[in-house]
């Protein structure tokens, strides 16, 4: 994708008024080909668009993000919004596949950065949500729950990001490059994502469903 | 519980007027004591039929006790129709008057050698009843009406010493305090649990309901609107309902609404956004270290607004290793040469001093054009 042409978006939310919002917001560099009101229309939409990038909100009917990033989020970059840390479920949303998530709240300059960034393919990663992966972790160490944990310097930048650091300047005070940061947070959400795939399968195991 | 408290003198207030509107505790309650209204009067009734031979006035005695079934059955047609009446200053006067006068006409009614008590354990239904529905104050005051009654009653013809008639009157007097004490205190308990679990519901509902509309419809109006200050509004009402919903408003204010509010302060005076991130795995320190930490974090935030030029804060919260809390506040401003004492100077009393105090140790570190970070470790 050529950093120069529009990125093409998909915006997914059950408020019209939402969309056109962002719609607004999003500038000249964003060109929105798709819209959808709920889960099943925005996996319609964006399998026939195929957009560079999918706003979708947490909430939805007929599935909501949740179901948009495990149908989607391999074809396509996946970001959610939504109006709070309602945990489990943003959590479920960014391992089942979704990039990152923002809150509704973030003002249009930012929201368009860092669209822009995950157009990129830099994982959107905002404190809120390095926190509740860090809390996440802090779980399977402490062994209340199985998978894999993360290495020290994958805790480090994390607990940076965290703290409101940007990935250069986590690797100005790590003394490593900014795509190397890009890479631990890639990995750590790729740790996430497998722990909570073999967590559900034990649940589905535990619980008798086939 | 000091709401619980107010609520429940006001509840009490209306009640003595109007009757109450009743909860499903109480319906609950108010069945339990007719079935023990009916099956003492019943006992009662039974063992009068039994021990006929010791009564010195037959008569009075059945007079008393229809007048006992009577009430029952009133009360029980009551409750299958407007139970409300029930929990009304007449009905438990009118029952507790009924009573006593069986108590007090007990010495008059036996003779000497009686082997049981009239009413037997009938009472005990009013007593419950006023516990119920004017708590257990009143139902400690009923009590000890109906046990005067009983030593009134029990002392008529008792002539042959205190200790014959005395005992028992005192053992009677022993059961109905304990039995007003127990059921005031119930009733006070199921109250209270029943408007804590209603609280409890009404937050779930105006999450179900409102969670996505209202918040949705706030974070429209921060981004939409031209007007800051509006926008501060905005922002500000999104916090407190989602601190509402969380449940997070306490009398006692924990870490996270300290902070919370902290940052809402710094929104409200220097016009940056500053973004709270509490890792939920945090466990409440405290009150000392929270005060301490919240006054160096507003110490922090103000020396953000007044020095960094930042328009972004994030102030981040999580347990610590091994005990106890990290907090840092971080800033997206112009940074300070480290070199340069003076300003660490100004810092560090402020900050470092607050924590210190508590046991705790503070870091600042910044860069030119990096913003500056004010780590803090507390126990």
């Amino acid at each position: 994708m050529g950093s120069l042409a529009a990125v093409r978006v998909v915006i997914a939310d059950d408020h019209q008024i939402w969309r056109a919002g962002v719609r607004a917001d999003l500038g000249e560099n964003f060109e929105v080909v798709g819209e959808a009101a709920d889960g099943t229309q925005a996996v319609e939409v964006i399998k026939a668009t195929k957009p560079d990038l999918v706003l979708c909100d947490l909430n939805m009917p007929n599935g909501g993000g949740i179901k948009v990033a495990t149908e989607c989020g391999a074809m396509t970059k996946v970001v959610m919004l939504t109006v709070s840390q309602a945990e489990r479920d943003l959590l479920d949303a960014i391992a089942a596949g979704a990039c990152g998530y923002l809150l509704k709240s973030t003002e249009s300059d930012e929201l368009r950065n860092q669209l822009w960034k995950a157009a990129q393919g830099e994982p959107v990663f905002s404190p809120s949500l390095a926190a509740l992966v860090l809390t996440e972790f802090r779980r399977v160490s402490k062994a209340e729950a199985p998978g894999e944990a993360l290495s020290a310097r994958e805790r480090e930048v994390l607990q940076h990001v965290a703290r409101g650091h940007t990935y250069r300047e986590i690797g100005e005070e790590l003394f490593i490059a900014e795509k190397t940061v890009e890479n631990h947070v890639r990995n750590i959400l790729s740790k996430l994502h497998l722990n909570r795939k073999n967590e559900l399968m034990r649940y589905a195991i535990e619980h008798g469903i086939e | 519980m000091y709401q619980v408290r107010v609520l429940t003198w006001l509840v009490w207030w209306h009640d003595l007027r109007v009757g109450r509107q009743l909860t499903a505790t109480d319906r609950s309650l108010f069945q339990a004591t007719m079935v023990v209204r009916w099956l003492t009067w019943t006992w009662a009734a039974c063992g009068l039929a039994l021990t006929t031979e010791y009564l010195d006035h037959p008569r009075t005695a059945a007079a008393l006790m229809t007048l006992a079934l009577v009430f029952t059955a009133i009360a029980t047609a009551l409750w299958r129709t407007e139970p409300a009446r029930l929990a009304t200053a007449a009905m438990v006067v009118a029952e507790l008057a009924i009573a006593a006068l069986l108590l007090m006409a007990d010495g008059y009614v036996f003779d000497e050698a009686r082997p049981q008590s009239l009413p037997w354990a009938w009472p005990s239904a009013g007593l419950v009843t006023a516990g119920i529905t004017f708590g257990r104050r009143w139902a400690i005051v009923a009590a000890i009406g109906l046990s005067v009654a009983s030593f009134i009653g029990e002392g008529q013809n008792g002539g042959t010493g205190f200790s014959n008639w005395g005992v028992t009157a005192s053992s009677k007097a022993g059961l109905y305090i304990l039995t007003a004490l127990i059921a005031g205190y119930i009733a006070n308990r199921l109250r209270a649990a029943e408007v804590q679990i209603s609280a409890a519901r009404a937050r779930e509902e105006i999450a179900v309901r409102l969670h996505d509309g209202v918040l949705q419809t706030l974070a429209v109006i921060q981004r939409r609107s031209s007007d800051t200050e509006l926008a501060s509004l905005a922002r500000d009402q999104e916090r407190d309902l989602r601190d509402y919903l969380a449940g997070t408003q306490s009398a006692q204010p924990g870490l996270t609404a300290s902070l919370r509010s902290a940052a809402a302060r710094f929104e409200r005076h220097h016009g940056g956004r500053a973004e709270v991130v509490i890792a939920d795995d945090l466990e409440e320190p405290i009150p000392q270290v929270i005060d301490a930490v919240t006054g160096a974090v507003g110490e922090a935030l103000t020396n953000v607004g007044k020095h960094a030029n930042a328009d972004k804060v994030v102030v981040y919260a999580e347990p610590n290793f091994d005990s106890g809390i990290f907090v840092s506040i971080k800033d997206n401003g112009i940074g300070f040469d480290p070199e340069s004492v003076t300003k660490r100077i100004g810092l560090k009393e402020s900050i470092t001093g607050r924590i210190e105090s508590i046991g705790g140790r503070v870091e600042i570190s910044s860069k030119p054009g990096r913003g500056t970070e004010v780590r803090l470790w507390a126990p």
